[in-house]
């Protein structure tokens, strides 16, 4: 256990531009692979609403901190994220899915993640216009991995922006360059 | 070193709270406080500060400047619950009450050096029409009772669906859904009108074990003093490049 590799990730979804909606609130998380084991933090959360008063990016400032340990190189820690929008009598319309891989080079790193929904049926987009809901995914695996991939049909959503800050512990024990 | 031995390093920041943007806003005043984990202590320094009020520059740039300073050193053996800066910033309403007019939060730098930071500023928003009427009309906003709520993730999408209940706050402070944000801007690109953003400066973060439990292999604490500059050590165990 105290020989293991640690990864800290530190940092926060600064915010996101680019979504047609306002109000915007954003669900995200950490998939790591079996060999990793989260020491503390939160593995998953949700920020607040974000109501823009001056320009169209909404900013959320959500803090991140995880504190990894792992085995193995594989399963690299990717976050995965859900911006949602909130109209103004408190439904919740989905805004776009995205995932980016944490980067494995220690240092700070600015990260920009664009975002897709899924469009569904000609009948399901002219409903989203007029009423709001649209489709969503079932499982939420569809975010972060490749498979199935080739049965949506997606369109571009907004961008949400990361600053994430890597530290590395004990890799030069087990030959791995950082 | 031995493996899983506490190693206890000491950051250190120093810098200043620059100057806001509220174009909106005049006479204001920030208070800065920390907010690190259970692994974490200061060992020197002021880890709360309040500032002078300020008021706009006259000029086009329409600054609050404070210029105000920051000087703290914290000890730590681990990572994790790294110190982030929470900002809050107050003004007098046309009552004169005390008012506040913005909430941010950031981590210190990782990386040694100095560093800039704008920090986007935001203020919750009333849950309820009604709510959001009575604190017109009153001309109260709905505040935190602690400002380092900010500098934490969990309970964050109680200000989405429902009500967020603090015990402690007044009656009109318990349901909070949005946070209504200001826009921080490039001040190079954006002279004029900007945005609300307080800019932290000149960060300086240095990073380093403390005398006692220096590592004695070949990773040991390089120390480089520059005069002016940033200075800047580096220490092995923690992976080279980020603990510089």
């Amino acid at each position: 256990m105290e020989s293991m590799a640690e990864v800290h990730v530190i940092g926060q979804i600064v915010g996101a531009t680019g979504f047609s909606e306002s109000s915007l609130f954003c669900k995200w998380g950490v998939h790591t692979g079996a060999a990793w084991k989260l020491l503390s933090g939160i593995r998953e959360g949700q920020t607040q609403v974000d109501t823009p008063q001056i320009g169209d990016m909404a900013y959320w400032s959500h803090p991140i901190d995880l504190h990894f340990a792992t085995k193995g190189l594989q399963g690299w820690p990717r976050l995965h994220l859900q911006v949602w929008s909130q109209d103004s009598f408190g439904r919740c319309q989905l805004a776009g899915y995205g995932f980016c891989h944490v980067p494995s080079s220690p240092g700070t790193h600015q990260l920009d993640c664009p975002t897709w929904r899924p469009l569904g049926s000609w009948r399901e987009q002219l409903a989203r216009a007029f009423v709001g809901g649209g489709p969503q995914l079932l499982h939420g695996d569809a975010i972060y991995s490749g498979a199935d991939r080739y049965r949506l049909h997606t369109a571009a959503g907004g961008t949400v922006h990361l600053d994430l800050g890597l530290l590395l512990r004990h890799f030069d024990r087990y030959g791995v360059e950082c | 070193m031995a493996a899983g031995s506490p190693s206890v390093f000491l950051l250190m920041v120093n810098g200043q709270v620059e100057s806001a943007q509220f174009p909106e806003y005049d006479d204001l005043y920030c208070k800065y406080c920390f907010v690190y984990g259970h692994d974490w202590a200061p060992t020197a320094g002021l880890e709360e500060g309040i500032s002078q009020i300020t008021s706009k520059s006259q000029d086009v740039r329409q600054a609050l400047v404070w210029n105000f300073p920051i000087d703290v050193t914290f000890k730590s053996t681990n990572p994790f619950g790294w110190p982030q800066i929470v900002l809050s910033v107050y003004g007098p309403d046309v009552f004169g009450n005390d008012v506040v007019r913005g909430y941010g939060a950031v981590h210190v730098p990782l990386s040694p050096g100095r560093h800039r930071r704008t920090i986007p500023m935001f203020v919750p928003e009333s849950t309820s029409k009604l709510q959001k009427f009575t604190s017109w009309f009153m001309g109260r906003r709905p505040e935190y009772t602690d400002p380092k709520v900010v500098a934490q993730g969990e309970g964050r999408e109680g200000l989405c669906h429902s009500p967020l209940q603090r015990g402690d706050q007044g009656p009109e402070e318990a349901g909070l859904r949005h946070w209504a944000s200001g826009h921080a801007g490039c001040p190079g690109a954006r002279p004029a009108p900007g945005p609300p953003a307080v800019k932290v400066s000149a960060l300086h973060c240095l990073v380093r074990p403390p005398s006692r439990c220096r590592p004695s292999s070949s990773h040991g604490a390089r120390q480089c003093h520059h005069p002016s500059a940033c200075r800047q050590c580096s220490w092995g165990p923690w992976g080279g490049v980020v603990f510089l």
